[in-house]
């Protein structure tokens, strides 16, 4: 059965800094593997599109999301927080609240930190299932796959946690060669090129379930 | 063994610096660097001594 791109797309809202790096490129890697396609704002680059009218379009083209609103540190300069990820959720529950028919379909998991920590600055979310990961890749990367095995649209069984994260670190293992062959800097590589990489390490490397994953053409 | 059809999950836009192609040629090439790596060191160990199994 042939399933929409709207049911497969995944809205990816986290932070883009160095630090948070590795969960960004685990989370985009266990999206793919599970079948679905991660979308972000990084994977438009286009100066004359404004940065609020990307992400407004990609969330209306994405059933599914992925919210990381652990970033509640002060920042040095101006000792303020950073409300991009909080504000785009926002964006994604009140298309899910007031938009057509699939908007009302839309579905998303919560992560912070810790569990519990997100009652002390946005308690407005409060009695949602908010998942701690600790700013550990296995973790996440458990929560994801458990997140999104609900939400397959074919009746296909992911594979485990487990087996993704073992999946994850050969790809990590292999990407220093893989980036020294195109000449890619491993650690500045660009959205695009990240997302090129993991579809073509799945494809030499398929689980039953990509059999039956349809041809999505690029945003 | 029943052949899988392969899927692309997402094909790239033009102009990018590399192209899922591209990265599947590559990858193709480290696992099979990585199979005769696996390969070699299994012959070397089952040829020695040590590595043999008792007779029964």
């Amino acid at each position: 059965m042939l399933t929409s791109a709207y049911d497969r797309n995944v809205f990816i809202n986290c932070p883009f800094d160095a630090d948070y790096r590795p969960l960004l490129e685990a989370v985009v890697f266990a999206v793919y593997d599970c079948g679905f396609v991660p979308r972000c704002a990084l994977e438009v680059d286009d100066s004359s599109q404004v940065r609020i009218q990307k992400i407004t379009s990609i969330i209306g083209e994405c059933r599914l999301a992925i919210h990381d609103i652990s970033r509640t540190e002060l920042d040095g300069e101006f000792a303020l927080p950073r409300f991009n990820m909080p504000f785009e959720f926002g964006i994604f529950v009140g298309a899910k609240a007031f938009g057509a028919r699939d908007q009302r379909r839309k579905a998303c998991m919560v992560f912070d930190v810790e569990r519990y920590r997100f009652q002390k600055f946005i308690s407005d979310i409060a009695g949602q299932d908010i998942r701690g990961h600790h700013h550990d890749v296995e973790i996440l990367i458990h929560h994801v796959r458990d997140f999104l095995s609900c939400h397959h649209p074919g009746a296909a069984i992911l594979p485990g946690g487990k087996a993704l994260v073992e999946r994850y670190r050969a790809f990590v293992r292999h990407m220093p060669q893989s980036c020294a062959t195109f000449r890619l800097d491993r650690d500045a590589l660009t959205y695009r090129d990240l997302a090129n990489l993991v579809v073509g390490w799945i494809d030499v490397n398929p689980l039953p379930h990509h059999a039956h994953a349809p041809v999505h053409m690029a945003a | 063994m029943e052949q899988l059809q392969i899927r692309k999950v997402m094909r790239p836009p033009k102009g990018d610096n590399i192209t899922v192609a591209q990265a599947r040629r590559v990858f193709r090439q480290i696992k099979r660097e990585e199979e005769a790596r696996r390969k070699a060191e299994s012959r070397s160990t089952q040829g020695e001594p040590g590595g043999r199994k008792p007779e029964e």
